[in-house]
C-alpha cells in the first residue's frame, strides 16, 4: 500500500507531488463512498482524533468532523476562541492534557503561524494542520486543486488566478505551493497593499487589474477579505475594494471564454463576489465543500496508516 | 609571588610585537614578564603546554542584556561572570534593561557594588530616557559620574526623532556615548522575521530593511548636525552598512556594531519556526550577512557584540509569535563568529576577527585593553583552533539555555581565559 512521505500534514511545502496524487486517488475512493446510500466505512476504527480549534471555524470544523465520522473514528472536540496562552496555559500543556487521554491524531486550527510545526516537535500524535494563522491551510489547498482536477481532468497547465487579500491568507499560500507542485500556472491579483513584496519569488505572476487577470485565467479563486487578521487598514473601504476587485457578471460577460469560479468560503456576497456569479453555473463553490470531506477523509486515512500502535 | 608559564603558544594579536610568533609566555604577579624560546620552567609555580593553541587579548562585549535586578532566574552577575570567562570575555557592557531599568545614579552604583568581587569587569549602561520608554531624558550626567559607560534604551528603539536629537545634543556636554538601536516600530508592527521569501513561506509578517536603515540615516544626520558621536548598535542590513560607510568617509562621528548571530545565520535557518532564532534585529538574507562581514573587514563596522539575552524556557517554548526575542551567545560568541567567518568571509584572518572582539570595542569605549606584551597586565584568551566547542546543558555557564547552538559543534575551543593571576579553564 502506498504511504505518505510525512507523518504529519503541517503544510503543502512538506508534501511531494506523489503525496498529493496519492491523496487525490484516495479521495476519489472516498468521494464514491460518501455518495453511496451507506456512507460510513470502518477505516479509522480505534483511532481517536482530537479536533482542537483555537480559532473560530464553522465549515472546516464541520467538514473534518463529518470526515472523521464517515471513517468511524472516535472524536473529541475542543474549541476556544482565544489562544491558550492568553488563558495562562501553554499550547503544549493544553494539548498534552488532551493527549494523555490516548489520542492518536490531532486536527488543529490556531491563530499563530507555525503552531502546528511547533506542536509536532513536542508531542507524539499525528498532526493535521487545519489552518495556522497566515501560514498554511493544506487541506483547503488540496480540496481546491482536487476540484480543479475534477473540473478539467488535470491541474497541470491550468491557469489559476487567486484574487484578494494575499498578504493575510493562508489559503493563498497553500494554494500557490500546491498548484505549483502540480504544474499549474498561478497569478495573484489584489490591491498593492495586500500583495506581499516578494511573492513573485514563489513562482507566481502578479496583476493588479482584475479584468486583465480574468482574461488570463481558466479558474478564478476569489478570497474573502480577512478583516480579523489585518492589523492595519490596507484599503479605504470595502466599497472601494469591491469596486476594483469584486467579481461581477458584467466582468465575466466581457471575457471571451468561460472560466471556473471558486471560493474557499465563507462568501461575503456583494464584496468579493456578487450573488449572481456565486450562484451561476460557472461556480463550483459547493463542489469544493463536498470535495473537502473526501480530501479530509483521505488525509486522515493516510496519516493513520503511518501511525504505529503499540 | 604567583607565576606560571604557558609553553609553545602562538600569539594571534595584531597589536602585539610577538604577533605570529610561537614561544613560551611567562606571567608573574599578574603581568606578562617574558616571551621567548625555552624559558626555564623551574622558576614557575605552574607550567602549561599549549602546543597548537593561540593567544589573543581578552574580549570586550559592547552589549549584554541585564538580568539583575529583576531577572535573576535568567542569569546573575555571578553566572554572567562565569559565562563571560568561558567565552573569553574580560569586559562586559550591561544594557540598562534590568527590572527596574537603570535610570539613576543609585541604579548604576548598585551594579558597581555588586560586581567588585568578580574578575570580569562589568560596565553598566544607563537608560537614555526614563524606563527606556518615555521621551523624558534620564540623568545621564549623574549616571556617567557614577560609572555608566554609555547610554541605551536597550531593545526599545527611540522612534521620536526629537527625543533622539535632544539625547545626542545633551550628552555632548559630558561626552556621553549614546547607543541607538534602529528598528522602526511603526514599520515593523506585528513582524518577527526579516521580510523576504522565507517570511512569506512561513506566513510571518516580515520586518522590512528600511525599518532599520531609515533610522540609521536619521542617526547619521543627527550626529552630523550636532557634531557629536553616536553608536548604532546591532545593524543588520546591507544598506545600513553602506550608509555608515559613507558617513564615516564624510567624517561624521558614527560607530556601529553587529550582533554575532547576524554574522553566522540567515533567515533560512528559521524555516522550522525555531523560536531560539527569534531575534531582534532578525536574521537577514545572505547578501546582508556578506555585507556585514565586508563592513567589519573594511572598518565600517567597529565591533562584534554578543547581545547575550538569557530567557527562561517559558518565554521560548511557545508558538513563534508568542515567544520572546533573544538568545544566549556570550559563551559561544567566538565559535559563532568563526562559523560565520568560515561560511561568509573566509578571507578574514583570526587576528583580524579577534580585533573586532577585543581592541575595537575597547577603543570605542575608551578603555585600555592590555595586549600580549612584556610588562602588560595578563588579560588574554587561550584558544585551540583544532578543537571544537559543544555547549550543552552541563557545561553551559548561563542559567538559561535559549540557544540554537546548544549541543551543536562550533569551531575553535577556548581553553581558558586569563585575568591577572588566574587562568579560568574551560572543561568539556
Amino acid at each position: 500500500m502506498s504511504k505518505l512521505s510525512v507523518n504529519h500534514l503541517l503544510g503543502i511545502k512538506d508534501l511531494s507531488e506523489a503525496d498529493i496524487q496519492l491523496i487525490f486517488e484516495t479521495a476519489d475512493n472516498f468521494k464514491a463512498i460518501i455518495n453511496r446510500p451507506i456512507k460510513k466505512v470502518p477505516s479509522l476504527r480505534d483511532i481517536t482524533v482530537a479536533n482542537l480549534f483555537f480559532e473560530n471555524s464553522t465549515r472546516t470544523r464541520i467538514s473534518f468532523e463529518l470526515a472523521q465520522k464517515r471513517l468511524s473514528a472516535d472524536i473529541i472536540n475542543f474549541s476556544s476562541s482565544s489562544s491558550s496562552v492568553t488563558k495562562g496555559e501553554t499550547l503544549i500543556d493544553t494539548v498534552k492534557n488532551i493527549l494523555s487521554m490516548k489520542v492518536d491524531m490531532v486536527v488543529m486550527r490556531h491563530p499563530s503561524p507555525g503552531a502546528c510545526v511547533f506542536l509536532s516537535k513536542h508531542i507524539d500524535a499525528a498532526i493535521l494542520n487545519a489552518g495556522d494563522g497566515t501560514h498554511e491551510h493544506p487541506t483547503q489547498a488540496l480540496l481546491d486543486a482536487y476540484s480543479i482536477r475534477e473540473t478539467y481532468g488535470d491541474v497541470a497547465g491550468k491557469k489559476v488566478l487567486i484574487v484578494g487579500d494575499i498578504l493575510h491568507s493562508r489559503v493563498a499560500l497553500s494554494n500557490i505551493l500546491c498548484l505549483n507542485k502540480l504544474g499549474a500556472e498561478v497569478m495573484v491579483c489584489g490591491p498593492t497593499t495586500l500583495i506581499p513584496k516578494h511573492i513573485e519569488q514563489l513562482g507566481v505572476k502578479v496583476e493588479h487589474q482584475l479584468e486583465k487577470a480574468l482574461q488570463w485565467c481558466d479558474v478564478a479563486n476569489m478570497l474573502r477579505i480577512q478583516m480579523e487578521r489585518q492589523d492595519d487598514k490596507y484599503f479605504p473601504s470595502l466599497r472601494e475594494y469591491s469596486l476594483q476587485y469584486g467579481l461581477t457578471m458584467d466582468l465575466i460577460k466581457k471575457l471571451d471564454k468561460p472560466i471556473t469560479i471558486m471560493h474557499p468560503g465563507p462568501i461575503n456576497r456583494g464584496v468579493e463576489i456578487t450573488s449572481e456569479v456565486a450562484d451561476s453555473d460557472l461556480s463550483i463553490i459547493l463542489d469544493q465543500v463536498e470535495n473537502g470531506v473526501a480530501i479530509r477523509m483521505a488525509c486522515m486515512f493516510l496519516l493513520a496508516n503511518n501511525i504505529t500502535k503499540n | 609571588m604567583q607565576s606560571y608559564l604557558l609553553k609553545n603558544i602562538t600569539v594571534a594579536d595584531i597589536h602585539s610585537p610577538f604577533n605570529g610568533q610561537t614561544g613560551d609566555l611567562a606571567v608573574i604577579d599578574g603581568k606578562i614578564s617574558d616571551f621567548g624560546q625555552a624559558i626555564d620552567e623551574q622558576q614557575f609555580e605552574k607550567v602549561y603546554d599549549f602546543s597548537e593553541c593561540i593567544i589573543t587579548s581578552s574580549f570586550v562585549d559592547l552589549r549584554c542584556n541585564s538580568t539583575e535586578p529583576g531577572f535573576e532566574h535568567r542569569d546573575t552577575f555571578e553566572s554572567l561572570n562565569k559565562t563571560a570567562l568561558a567565552g573569553g570575555f574580560s569586559h562586559l557592557c550591561l544594557l540598562p534593561n534590568s527590572n527596574p531599568p537603570r535610570n539613576t545614579k543609585s541604579d548604576i552604583e548598585f551594579v558597581m557594588n555588586q560586581v567588585n568581587k568578580f574578575p570580569v569587569r562589568f560596565l553598566p549602561l544607563g537608560t537614555i530616557t526614563q524606563n527606556m520608554q518615555s521621551d523624558d531624558l534620564s540623568e545621564m550626567y549623574d549616571m556617567k559620574k557614577s560609572g555608566a559607560i554609555a547610554f541605551s534604551n536597550s531593545n526599545n528603539p527611540i522612534e521620536n526623532s526629537g527625543t533622539m536629537s535632544k539625547a545626542i545634543l545633551y550628552s555632548k556636554n559630558f561626552n556621553g556615548l549614546i547607543y541607538s538601536f534602529c528598528i522602526s516600530k511603526q514599520l515593523s508592527k506585528g513582524a518577527y522575521v526579516s521580510e523576504g521569501t522565507i517570511a512569506l513561506s512561513l506566513g510571518l509578517k516580515g520586518i522590512p530593511q528600511h525599518a532599520e536603515y531609515l533610522m540609521v540615516q536619521r542617526e547619521i544626520e543627527l550626529a552630523d548636525y550636532h557634531q557629536h558621536r553616536i553608536h548604532i548598535s546591532k545593524i543588520s542590513t546591507e544598506r545600513s552598512v553602506e550608509l555608515i560607510r559613507q558617513a564615516k568617509l564624510q567624517g561624521i562621528k558614527v560607530t556601529c556594531d553587529v550582533a554575532v548571530m547576524n554574522l553566522a545565520l540567515t533567515d533560512e535557518a528559521i524555516s522550522d519556526f525555531d523560536s531560539n532564532l527569534k531575534l531582534t534585529p532578525p536574521l537577514r538574507h545572505a547578501n546582508d550577512v556578506r555585507a556585514l562581514w565586508e563592513g567589519l573587514y573594511d572598518g565600517t563596522i567597529n565591533a562584534i557584540c554578543t547581545d547575550h539575552y538569557p530567557l527562561e524556557i517559558e518565554k521560548k517554548a511557545l508558538e513563534f509569535e508568542y515567544a520572546s526575542f533573544g538568545a544566549i551567545t556570550l559563551q559561544m560568541a567566538l565559535g559563532i563568529a568563526i562559523e560565520g567567518r568560515n561560511r561568509f568571509f573566509p578571507q578574514m584572518s583570526d587576528e583580524q576577527l579577534f580585533e573586532k572582539l577585543n581592541y575595537n570595542p575597547s577603543n570605542l569605549l575608551n578603555i585600555e585593553l592590555p595586549c600580549i606584551e612584556v610588562n602588560q597586565e595578563a588579560s588574554f584568551v587561550i584558544i585551540n583552533p583544532h578543537k571544537q566547542t559543544i555547549i550543552d546543558r552541563k557545561n553551559n555557564q548561563s542559567l538559561s539555555w535559549n540557544s540554537y547552538y546548544l549541543n551543536k559543534p562550533l569551531s575553535y575551543f577556548i581553553e581558558g581565559t586569563c585575568i591577572k593571576n588566574q587562568i579560568y579553564f574551560n572543561k568539556q
